[in-house]
């Protein structure tokens, strides 16, 4: 051994010492896995990433500081829904067996909300619809029993997942339409929205093997002004907003859909707004408000662009309450924790924007916290 | 091009197939000029359309842009999605290694070069993982999935065994009937 050898030895011998001096005062740390605690009021963003379509993911953050609590794989075009009892996430997704190529695997997958573990996955038909995330291609019964999802081909149908029985029960063909607006007082009804101004209104045998359907008389002109496939229950009612402008409350409890009224948004307001993006409204229960994605200039073809403004409505006698400066957003939604909160998505910087609403100023919204998250987040939902 | 029409109208359970007679029907050339040209001045006065982030390539539409590789080429008037001149293919072919989608969207645009308005099938190209440039996102006459064959939400690889999504091409397959 040389002598360099010898000194290094030495000085190897001297750390290793050290080093056990050291661990004798520090308490070595356990690596173990975070949870999302069960009270914690969430943001959930489904982001399609686009970029990179087979990787899509579900982003949970927490609703109060925006802090970012975890995710959910959601693989190719991946839907989600939130059931009622809040314990679970549901998404259905597409696997190919070679990434890209091979094999098609459609799944629902369920995840425990707080460990975000996989606890069940039930194989769907391979026709659901890859598309971008809509709240109405995917929905669950009031009772959570049973799941709707939105399959085409393109000719739709809808997908009846029993959960109960933890296996699909029917797929019901609801052609020329799109989407599902479950019932709130009927756990066996559920909607859909058609092409020619009609909604179908289904009604599940007990067993969820098959339904009636029975449709409406035509409630919108889809020619002359078509109506967004996001809508807002309002109570029994939901609330449907037009390309050009009109709110359209419309009842879906009964065995047929009802009209109930219509107003307009936008009625002696200069500069052609209209509503727009992919969530355009979104609405807060107490004391009725429903707030709209406006942007100015609006025309054939505008009904995506982002929002300039948003709008707050009463939305039982169609005040204007309110018009707040806002991000470029696409998609808004209400949280329903403490102050009214509302969470916007900005495609255009990739952030998610939260704002507090003030009730002594018409439920104007002013901005408190801004979090870069996601790619292509078109879905967001709030606790 | 007849064989690419028969094949759209079947695929679409008719739902396509009306929803192209309802837009040659509606659609006279003033109309659509006249619709048009609100949707251009929306895109120029606005930042970007919504996910449109190609920032300083973004410039003011004037319908006249012969720039295939541009989200305001005047065929794009109802493309959301990769541009495929982008991704190795051109307006009208698929890049390498990727199939044209069987079933597709149909949009009506104005060509300000002559003053027609064309009848445009947005195929989706399939087989590839996406193509991640140039993602554009027009939407003159698009109409949510209840008007199926005039959505663009949706990927349209979804009837070819081949299902994954990588880019959009905009074949001229016919002139608009009004106008």
């Amino acid at each position: 051994m040389g002598r360099v050898a010898t000194l290094l030895l030495v000085a190897a011998v001297a750390a290793v010492g050290g080093a056990q001096a050291a661990a004798q005062e520090l308490k070595p740390e356990e690596v173990t896995v975070a949870r999302i605690p069960a009270d914690t009021p969430k943001v959930y963003l489904a982001d399609i990433a686009i970029n990179h379509i087979v990787d899509g993911r579900l982003y949970i953050l927490d609703a109060g500081t925006l802090r970012f609590l975890g995710l959910v794989g959601t693989g190719f075009a991946g839907t989600m829904y939130l059931p009622h009892h809040g314990g679970e996430i549901y998404t259905a997704t597409t696997y190919y067996a070679k990434l890209t190529r091979g094999e098609r695997l459609d799944l629902l997958e369920v995840r425990d909300a707080s460990t975000l573990e996989l606890k069940a996955e039930i194989p769907l038909p391979n026709t659901r619809a890859q598309a971008l995330n809509y709240r109405p291609l995917m929905q669950g019964s009031a009772d959570d029993r049973f799941v709707f999802i939105q399959n085409a081909t393109p000719g739709t149908s809808i997908t009846v997942v029993d959960m109960k029985a933890g296996k699909v029960s029917a797929e019901i063909s609801n052609d020329g339409c799109y989407g599902t607006y479950p019932a709130a007082g009927n756990p066996l009804r559920y909607v859909t929205i058609c092409g020619d101004g009609s909604f179908g209104t289904y009604t599940l045998a007990a067993d969820g093997t098959s339904a009636e359907r029975r449709a409406s008389t035509p409630l919108f002109d889809p020619d002359e002004d078509p109506l967004f496939i996001h809508a807002e229950r309002a109570g029994d009612d939901w609330l449907f907003v037009s390309f050009a402008g009109t709110v359209y409350r419309i009842n879906l409890e009964g065995e047929t859909a009802r009209l109930v009224g219509t107003f307009p948004l936008a009625g002696g307001v200069e500069g052609s707004w209209r509503p727009g993006g992919y969530q355009p409204i979104a609405y807060l229960p107490t004391p009725g408000v429903l707030f709209v994605l406006m942007h100015s200039g609006g025309a054939e073809g505008s009904h995506k662009n982002p929002a300039e403004e948003i709008w707050a409505v009463d939305a039982k006698t169609g005040k204007l309450l309110s018009r707040s400066p806002c991000a470029p957003l696409t998609s808004l939604t209400v949280g329903s924790a403490g102050t009214p909160t509302l969470f916007g998505i900005n495609p255009i910087d990739a952030t998610v924007v939260r704002y507090q609403a003030d009730p002594a100023a018409g439920f104007a919204v002013g901005e408190r916290e801004v979090e870069q998250v996601g790619e292509a987040v078109v879905q967001v939902e709030a606790d | 091009m007849l064989t690419l029409l028969s094949r759209l109208s079947s695929a679409f359970d008719g739902v396509a197939e009306a929803g192209l007679r309802r837009s040659a029907q509606r659609f006279g050339r003033r109309s659509l000029i006249a619709a048009l040209g609100g949707a251009l001045v929306g895109g120029a006065v606005l930042p970007m359309l919504p996910f449109d982030r190609s920032g300083g390539r973004a410039r003011a539409a004037t319908g006249e842009d012969d720039d295939d590789q541009s989200c305001e080429y005047w065929r794009y008037c109802a493309l959301d999605g990769f541009l495929c001149t982008c991704c190795g293919g051109s307006v009208s072919s698929c890049p390498p290694g990727a199939e044209p989608s069987v079933v597709t969207w149909v949009g009506t645009c104005m060509s300000a070069k002559d003053g027609k308005a064309y009848l445009i099938s947005y195929n989706d190209c399939c087989g590839k993982t996406s193509c991640g440039r140039c993602l554009c996102n027009y939407n003159m006459n698009e109409r949510p999935g209840y008007r199926m064959g005039v959505h663009n939400d949706i990927n349209w690889c979804m009837a070819n065994n081949r299902g994954m999504y990588h880019c959009t091409v905009a074949a001229v397959i016919g002139v608009s009937g009004a106008g």
